[in-house]
């Protein structure tokens, strides 16, 4: 059965591909903490979880307005993968503010866990993003 | 009833103690109940909100005067009485270089600015005279300006010294002066880098020749590295003729204030411990100093508990860890030690004053007083018993006790540094 194609903003689809190069790179820089014991690579991380939070709400915003002015969406579990990546990006943030190798292991496993959740949503929101036929 | 008023008197007040900061006063004496760490996902604080005092004073015990001897200061952190009973106040605020590493060391800064003055620090020391003896304080001269964050005071063979933020500098001093003659002679430079705590305390030794300053460490729990906090959360001896300097004791968080035991000699040292492990740990505490002896940090607290947020970590360092003689309770943030006298009364002659600054990482507010440790056998006894009280009120801070120091006259003094006051408080006539 053909899909229909519902196109992506150009600024849309930048704003959730932005979103797993941080989120991998957050769990690249706990990784390192958890090896090395420098704390450079869990300051890092700290500002890379933060930047995943700030960043995520830019595309669950663009979602909401959507659904809000009633065009036609995209899957809904795009929308529930974002709100997810959102709460699990706050709870890695708040968990690097804890001092020392306390942000161990939960800011590792929190990282492991955006990054995934973010390769996700580009999936989801990504995925009826091809050329074919036009109805 | 001699021997058992006092401890009445103390069981009250820890009872009292018990309503109004939820626990932190049964965390106090030899061996403070130590609950397990813990820390979820966001800090436990509670933001001092500064009042005014407006007509309002500190309460003292029944019998006993509190009175204002000088306001409008910059803020006063410590207070020396000079032989001939005029007080020598450092005003200074330091610290505020370090960079924000963290998304929270920019909530922390901000924290911070709200819940202390907002008076810059007048990097000078003031002097207040009391000439006829009557307890107010009609005279007020500027000894010393131009300096950096002055904090430790102390005089020793007819000098004058200062622990600045950066460096230990003197004056050379007669009594009866007003104002130094001459600039600040260095003694010796103290570590400055980053300054995470700042203040360096400072006392001599009971034949003046050697000068213990207190250096702080330069993070809450080595989370910017073991590498800046080299020659940091130690006590130095200094040698007052030739400024040489090695560790005294160390692995001391913080210590703010240093006072030397009359008769015996013995240094003591209060100390700010750790944060961000749960309202009831760490407790800051009172303890000699014991040449040599490592005292914990970062990898270890109140004896041998270990810290594991301290990575890599050192057992060798947890196994020479040694427990500090007396805790105050978890946050109360010790600033102010002074031993007491006859002056003060039979009852509180032997023993020290505390000036407890009060916690930030507490929901229910601790310290916020100036309390009495007594001392037996020079070891602290018994529960500390509150002295001055009554800083908060309202939901605000009216003031909050940093430096304290005894005149010989009768009196105990008391730095306020977010009201930027000198209280004087005199014992009821006995």
């Amino acid at each position: 059965m053909q899909r229909d194609i519902i196109p992506i903003h150009p600024l849309h689809a930048a704003l959730l591909a932005g979103i797993w190069p941080l989120a991998a790179a957050a769990l690249l820089a706990d990784w390192a903490y958890n090896v090395s014991g420098e704390m450079q690579w869990s300051n890092f991380a700290a500002w890379l979880a933060t930047g995943t939070a700030l960043i995520a709400i830019l595309p669950l915003l663009w979602v909401l307005g959507a659904a809000i002015a009633g065009r036609r969406g995209r899957r809904p579990v795009y929308g529930v993968l974002l709100v997810a990546l959102l709460v699990v990006a706050v709870l890695d943030v708040l968990v690097h503010t804890r001092d020392g190798a306390a942000t161990l292991p939960d800011g590792l496993l929190l990282s492991g866990l955006l990054a995934g959740l973010a390769v996700a949503a580009n999936i989801a929101g990504l995925a009826r993003l091809r050329t074919g036929d036009v109805r | 009833m001699n021997r058992l008023g006092p401890g009445l008197l103390a069981a009250a007040l820890l009872l009292a103690g018990c309503d109004q900061d939820g626990g932190a006063a049964r965390q106090t004496g030899a061996n403070p109940p130590l609950p397990a760490p813990q820390r979820g996902l966001f800090t436990e604080m509670a933001v001092a909100e500064p009042g005014a005092w407006g007509n309002s004073r500190p309460t003292v015990p029944a019998g006993w005067r509190i009175a204002a001897i000088a306001t409008g200061l910059k803020v006063p952190r410590q207070v020396l009485v000079l032989p001939n009973g005029d007080l020598l106040i450092a005003e200074g605020k330091g610290g505020g270089q370090e960079p924000a590493l963290r998304p929270k060391d920019f909530v922390a800064k901000l924290v911070m600015k709200a819940s202390t003055s907002s008076v810059a620090g007048g990097n000078r020391l003031t002097l207040l005279r009391d000439a006829d003896g009557d307890g107010v304080y009609e005279g007020r001269f500027v000894f010393a300006e131009g300096l950096n964050a002055p904090y430790g005071l102390a005089l020793a063979g007819g000098r004058l010294f200062v622990a600045n933020q950066d460096a230990l500098v003197s004056f050379a001093y007669t009594p009866g002066q007003t104002r130094a003659a001459a600039p600040a002679r260095l003694v010796t430079r103290l570590p400055a880098e980053i300054n995470h705590h700042w203040t360096k305390s400072l006392t001599a030794s009971a034949d003046g020749r050697t000068l213990f300053v207190g250096i702080g460490s330069n993070s809450n729990i080595a989370e910017r590295g073991m590498a800046v906090e080299e020659n940091r959360a130690m006590i130095w001896a200094v040698d007052a003729a030739t400024g040489g300097a090695r560790p005294w004791a160390t692995g001391i968080r913080n210590p703010t204030a240093l006072a030397i035991a009359p008769g015996s000699g013995q240094l003591f040292a209060v100390a700010n411990e750790r944060d961000e492990l749960g309202p009831d740990l760490v407790p800051d505490y009172l303890t000699s100093v014991r040449e040599g002896a490592f005292y914990g940090w970062p990898y270890a607290y109140w004896g041998q508990h270990p810290d594991t947020r301290v990575q890599p970590f050192r057992n060798d360092m947890l196994a020479r860890a040694v427990a500090p003689d007396y805790a105050l309770g978890s946050h109360v943030a010790p600033l102010g030690l002074a031993f007491s006298g006859p002056a003060m009364g039979a009852r509180l002659a032997d023993g020290v004053f505390i000036g407890l600054h009060g916690s930030w990482n507490r929901a229910r507010p601790a310290g916020y007083k100036v309390v009495f440790v007594a001392m037996a056998g020079g070891r602290p006894q018994g529960a500390p018993i509150d002295i001055v009280t009554g800083f908060q009120a309202g939901g605000k801070t009216l003031g909050r006790p940093a430096g304290v120091a005894v005149d010989p006259r009768g009196a105990l003094i008391v730095c306020d540094d977010l009201a930027n006051i000198i209280w004087r408080i005199v014992p009821a006539a006995s």
